[in-house]
């Protein structure tokens, strides 16, 4: 397939989950995932700014620990407290010179694999309410072109984020922030609650909520909630004892 | 970002919230202070959406407990409906939506409330009751103030937290593990911190309600007082919580 056709499916599939009812999470995922298809990167994930100020990971396109690790690891200095302080991109910043001046960052980021780095403002009007950062582990350029289709991904995932389910006022911005980031944190204690019911990682727990939801054509969230609180949505992934094997 | 004021309003909370002090997290200095910080007559905590639900802390006392007392009694209202959707209810004009709350939207009038603001408290999928604002006067909270708001309840959340906890721990729920959250724990720096994000104290947080048998709510809570009662880093404890390598019961022994 050619780069146009996936991009023209990708704006479609976006637009898709869009006017329907959808999950700010799935949504961010989706975009993450196709970051990382359409724009020859390796990894993407999408940080948000919370009340305080600070950063914090929404989704990833690879939900494993390693990963978020690096985004949280950006709470202080990183490409994308850079890219929110100033609301321009960090593009082609390259890891081995340790120029950007976030040395701690730069060094997890090397011994996870990755040569260069990325970061795209998700802006609204004259704020910035967190970042796409894109993680490639060779050193090949990020083109204009490039830019500016991540750009159009990070300008989608910023519309998805105010236009949230339950949240009608356009002033509520900081509210729609706090929104998802609190169904990321129900999204981890799902994570917690199945990896210990089945004595598996939380990567892996992660993987079977995610199929749990797609299987059964649910809300990520829902699923999440279902499991943290013990409701009956999420049953059959709870298993009485602890089997650790397939559900 | 958190103005000045609501900042120092937070510092006072971290200071005087004991997790069983008087006041119950929200002293009438605190409460006075962020009254003004956010532009509004009273605010009120309130923990549990039912006929248990407990008034923590009050502007003008009669009026925070009849406006709660009205939407208990009639089964509506702006806290109501932030609980049920975990989003904030802001009704800027009362009288304006007279249609979403028919009958609660007169008498909370009559009691000279034109405008509320409610807030859940919720870390995740523990929903432990609102933060509700209200004001005489009509109009909505600015952009700075909804962000206080927030920030405001992030922080009246944890007290509420531990004070469940060390109840819990009071009346004899708490045993074995629950020590690191029994009454006798010093509220110290952080106590109020705000609400982490980072994924592992969340997922410690399952891990460690499944270890107990105990809700989220107190899992976090006890995971909250181990790092603070032995001056660690509650993102460590919860990392080696994910990695298997620490049980908080084990530790006790």
């Amino acid at each position: 397939m050619t780069r146009e056709r996936r991009l023209v499916e990708t704006f479609v599939e976006v637009a898709d989950t869009l006017v329907d009812d959808f999950d700010v999470i799935d949504l961010l995922h989706l975009l993450a995932e196709r970051c990382v298809q359409l724009l020859d990167v390796d990894a993407a994930g999408i940080m948000l700014i919370d009340q305080r100020g600070n950063l914090h990971a929404a989704a990833a396109s690879a939900e494993n620990a390693r990963l978020l690790e690096l985004f949280e690891l950006q709470t202080d200095a990183g490409p994308c407290v850079d890219c929110c302080r100033t609301g321009a991109p960090v593009v082609n910043a390259d890891l081995t010179t340790n120029a950007a001046g976030w040395p701690r960052f730069a060094e997890a980021a090397q011994a996870s694999g990755f040569v260069a780095v990325h970061a795209l403002p998700l802006r609204l009007r004259e704020s910035v309410i967190g970042a796409l950062n894109l993680f490639a582990a060779d050193s090949r350029i990020l083109t204009d072109d490039d830019v500016r289709v991540g750009q159009a991904l990070a300008d989608v995932a910023t519309m998805g984020i105010l236009s949230q389910r339950g949240i009608h006022q356009a002033e509520l911005l900081a509210a729609q922030l706090q929104n998802a980031l609190n169904s990321r944190v129900t999204i981890e204690q799902a994570k917690g609650v199945l990896a210990e019911r089945r004595q598996i990682s939380v990567d892996e727990a992660f993987t079977l909520l995610r199929r749990h939801a797609r299987d059964h054509n649910l809300r990520l969230s829902d699923v999440a909630r279902g499991v943290a609180d013990g409701s009956a949505t999420a049953a059959e992934l709870l298993p009485a004892v602890q089997e650790g094997s397939e559900f | 970002m958190v103005s000045d004021r609501m900042a120092i309003v937070l510092a006072l909370l971290d200071r005087t919230s004991a997790p069983n002090g008087a006041g119950g997290g929200l002293s009438m200095t605190a409460c006075a202070a962020a009254s003004t910080a956010l532009g509004v007559d009273g605010l009120c905590a309130v923990v549990g959406t039912g006929a248990g639900g407990t008034v923590l802390a009050f502007g003008a006392q009669a009026v925070s407990a009849a406006l709660e007392d009205l939407q208990f009694t009639l089964g509506e209202g702006p806290s109501l409906e932030a609980v049920a959707s975990g989003v904030p209810v802001l009704a800027a004009e009362l009288a304006a939506g007279a249609g979403r709350w028919p009958a609660f939207t007169g008498p909370a009038i009559q009691l000279g409330v034109n405008a509320v603001f409610a807030f859940p408290l919720r870390i995740g999928a523990i929903d432990l009751g609102t933060l509700t604002a209200y004001r005489a006067t009509v109009g909505p909270l600015n952009p700075g103030q909804i962000t206080d708001a927030l920030a405001l309840a992030d922080a009246v959340t944890l007290t509420v937290l531990h004070r469940q906890a060390a109840d819990g721990a009071g009346r004899g729920a708490g045993q074995g593990a629950g020590q690191g959250a029994a009454p006798d724990d010093q509220p110290g720096p952080g106590w109020a911190a705000p609400v982490t994000y980072r994924a592992e104290v969340h997922q410690a947080t399952g891990m460690v309600s499944v270890q107990f048998g105990v809700g989220l709510a107190e899992a976090l809570a006890r995971l909250r007082a181990f790092a603070f009662g032995r001056d660690l880093l509650l993102a460590d404890v919860a990392a080696d919580v994910v990695a298997r390598r620490l049980r908080l019961d084990e530790e006790d022994r």
